[in-house]
Parts: structure tokens; sequence; C-alpha cells
């Protein structure tokens, strides 16, 4: 009995697997996270004692149960521009293929560090990304989808290793609890559960890139976008394990997430988020051009 | 090396555990498991982000916010009155001029800021006063321009939303640019 759960255990978290949507994986979650260290540039301020934090109480502002053990930020306030150049160069050599797992722990270590000097700037977006990105930072995640693959011509490709497999499916996991908790605290919400919280949301000019306030005309869409919210979110994890469910699932991930992102304007939020989705398709799905990028 | 990989497997299915289960409590770190968990998971999970709420948009999504601010300055030498400035931040003058993604980082530092009016005096008041040199002290308010619910949006159809907004203060504070208070703890 043992011996079988055992033998059930290891085939699902160290089975070698497929890397190419982990490859796909990582071009989105590492080009949206090399288009907000870009960003950063324009207020590398924040990063300093020119803001609102100083340095000695970056950490010391957050909750006691909720601060770090330590700062990932080892540099200098002085040493933020080069720093941040480097996190650059770093995250555009790993979404083309270049790198490795040192290399891409180094750019986690930037990306986190970054976060830790000024906590309060930063959003969904940065929180889950640089989570995903610490997972990832134990895989081969260069494997596929490598532009060195084209200059060499390669043709055959390794499977996952151990660890790789098992951080693949740790990221399954890890995506379908933040869903699930989404779902879940939402349904703690009054306006959730009376189906008008996504009135609140779209009402307000704050959040969106349009002015949604015509939406009064025809109220009764918003209750069914805000139930259907709940409902996808709440059993993500069910449906997504479920092949028969999976890609009507996903397919209403990515409608929902598309819509945060054109008409909220978080669409780095929107393309972390659906990052996670390759980690769900079956590879022969993926495969679509055999020879583009020797995949 | 045909020994290593089960002692390895082993090893990483014991950290598989902790990892699942920190995932599991962490963002619910005020419920019993989190209570008395929390000194073993917390440490690991707030060091690599296992500790993020998952509440986005929730329990209920937040209405337009922002946080009004007066610079108050020292009677100039001939003894009248310097007006006192009135601001807000994110500042809403500079909208074309701030790329999106630092607009949303300035939302997020704003809705940071306003959790507590300790936050505002020892962060937010010694950098308003760093960007108004001469000031003597700044009062901060937090505006909330509370969004009508649905039914009263449709009934009043023909009135704009902002015109039936209603506008709440809470947390407010006060700083001065002496330093005076910098001693209070975070």
């Amino acid at each position: 009995m043992i011996k079988k759960l055992w033998s059930y255990w290891e085939n699902f978290w160290f089975a070698p697997q497929n890397l190419l949507g982990l490859a796909y994986m990582r071009i989105m979650l590492c080009g949206t996270l090399f288009y907000m260290t870009i960003m950063r540039f324009y207020n590398l301020w924040f990063f300093t004692d020119a803001s609102w934090i100083p340095r000695e109480k970056a950490l010391a502002i957050l909750p006691e149960l909720g601060r770090p053990l330590f700062s990932w930020n080892f540099w200098p306030d002085s040493m933020n521009l080069p720093i941040n150049i480097l996190g650059a160069v770093l995250f555009l050599l790993l979404t083309l293929g270049i790198g490795g797992r040192a290399i891409m722990w180094l750019s986690w270590v930037i990306y986190v560090g970054f976060m830790h000097r000024d906590y309060p700037v930063h959003f969904g977006a940065d929180v889950i990304g640089s989570l995903f990105l610490f997972y990832m930072s134990f895989t081969n995640s260069c494997e596929r989808l490598s532009v060195l693959n084209l200059l060499k011509k390669k043709t055959t490709f390794k499977e996952a290793d151990i660890l790789s497999s098992m951080m693949i499916r740790m990221m399954q996991v890890q995506i379908m609890v933040i869903y699930a908790y989404t779902g879940w605290e939402k349904l703690k919400g009054a306006s959730w559960w009376d189906g008008t919280a996504m009135w609140s949301v779209l009402a307000n000019p704050q959040m969106t890139t349009f002015d949604f306030t015509f939406l009064r005309a025809v109220p009764w869409v918003l209750p069914i976008i805000g139930f259907t919210t709940i409902i996808f979110e709440v059993y993500f994890p069910p449906m997504v394990i479920w092949n028969k469910s999976r890609y009507i699932w996903l397919l209403m991930g990515v409608s929902m997430h598309l819509g945060i992102g054109l008409f909220m304007g978080l669409m780095p939020f929107a393309t972390v988020m659906m990052a996670t989705y390759f980690l769900f398709i079956d590879p022969k799905y993926l495969n679509l051009r055999k020879g583009m990028f020797q995949t | 090396m045909a020994k290593a990989k089960p002692l390895l497997k082993i090893l990483l299915s014991v950290w598989i555990v902790y990892n699942i289960f920190a995932m599991l409590v962490m963002p619910n770190v005020s419920s019993y498991f989190g209570r008395i968990t929390s000194r073993f998971l917390g440490p690991y999970a707030n060091t690599v982000g296992l500790n993020a709420g998952w509440n986005f948009f929730s329990p209920e999504p937040a209405h337009p916010m922002y946080l009004k601010i007066l610079v108050n300055y020292p009677p100039l030498e001939d003894g009248s009155l310097r007006d006192a400035v009135e601001t807000f931040y994110p500042s809403p003058e500079n909208d074309k001029n701030v790329p999106s993604l630092t607009r949303k980082r300035e939302w997020a530092l704003m809705r940071f800021m306003v959790l507590d009016a300790k936050k505002l005096r020892l962060l937010m008041g010694p950098w308003l006063c760093k960007q108004y040199p001469g000031a003597v002290s700044v009062d901060m308010e937090h505006i909330v321009e509370t969004i009508p619910i649905l039914d009263q949006a449709v009934l009043k159809k023909d009135e704009s939303v902002s015109d039936i907004s209603e506008e709440r203060k809470y947390a407010n504070a006060s700083y001065s640019c002496d330093g005076s208070g910098d001693e209070e703890a975070l």
C-alpha cells in the first residue's frame, strides 16, 4: 500500500515532463518582468531615501507577521541604476531563452530586492510574477524555445529533470491555490454576494481605462460578470484538473484576464497570470510549428 | 548516484509538503493554523513571497480615493499670512505625464499609507515637507468618493455618477516639518 502510494507520489511530482509549456511560460513571464523592469527606470527614485521609505525602515514598515527574515536588497541605493540595467539584461536574455538556473535566480534576487526596498509601491503583478520566478529559477526552462537552439540547430531536447518536474507541478498547484483564495476572499464581501461588486469596479475611474458607467443602462450584465468571476475562481482547481473542462476554464481565464488587462490597464498582471496556463496545456497543442525555434 | 536519487526525492518531498502547507496557510495567517505555525512558516514564506493575501478586489472593491494635502507655511516677514497650498496625492495634474504603471504604483502606495494615520505621519509627512521647502506643517486627509450602489445609479440614470457619489473623509494626520514627533515608532 505504502509502496503504491509512493509510486503515485513519485510519478506525480518527479516523472519527466515535456518542457515546452514551461518554455512558453518563461517567455511570457520574463517578457512581462522585462517590461516592468524597463518601466522602473522612470521611477528609480522610489527606491532611494528621496522617497517615502528611508532605507532603515524598508522592512520595519511591514507588519511583523509579514516581514521577511532578511532583505534581498543587498546593494546600496546609489547602485540602483546599474542593478536595474543588469536586471533588464537578465530578463531579456531569459525571454530569449539564454541563461539557466543561476541567471534566473539572480534575476529573482534583483526583482525581490527592489520589492523589499519599497514594498508599498508594488502590486499583484510584482508579487505573483516574483513568486513564479522563484519557482522557475529551479527549472531548466531555457531548454526549449531558445534562440541558442536556432543558432546551434538543435533538434533533440532533454525532458525535465527531477527538480524541473517538481517545480512545474508546484507552479500548477500554486496558481490553483491563488485562484481559489481570490474566489473565497470575494465570497466574504457583501457586494460580491449580491452581484453588484462589478459595478463598484467598473464605475471607478481609478480602476478602468474607459468609462463603463453606461452599463447601468443594462444593469443585469454586472451580476452575471460578477458571479461568473467568482465561479471561475473558486472552481478553478477542480476544473483544470478535470481534462474535459480544462480548456474551457483556461479560455474563460484568458477572456477574464484580457478584459482586466485592456479595460483596467493591468496588462502585466494579466500576462503574469496567463503565463501559468501554458503549464496546463498538452504539449502537442503547443508544438504548432515544428522547426520554428526548434520546438 | 543511483542511491542518491531516492534520498533526493525524499528530501524534496519534505519540501513539497512544507511549501504546500505554507502556500495554504500563509494567505490566511490570522487563522488558527496560521497562528500556531507562523513561526515555522513565516520566515520562509515572507522571504520568498508566499505570504500574500490574494485578495484582489475583495472582500469589497475599493472606491476612488486620494490623499488631500494642505501644506502650511509660516507668516511672511511683514506679518501677513502666506496661503496654504492645497494639493493631492497622487497628483491629478500630471496625469498625462505619468506612465500608467507608475500611476498604478502611486495608487498602491497611497492605499498603503492611508491604512493608518501613523504611516501618514511617519512616512508621508516627512516626504511632503521635503517636497515643499519652507513649509511648517502638512495636514493630510484620506478622501473616499463613494460610488453609489447599483440600484441607486440605475434609478438616477440621468445624473452623472460623480454627481451622486458621496465624499467621505477617513484617516487624517498632521506632521510638523521641524521633525517633532519623529521619535514615534512605526
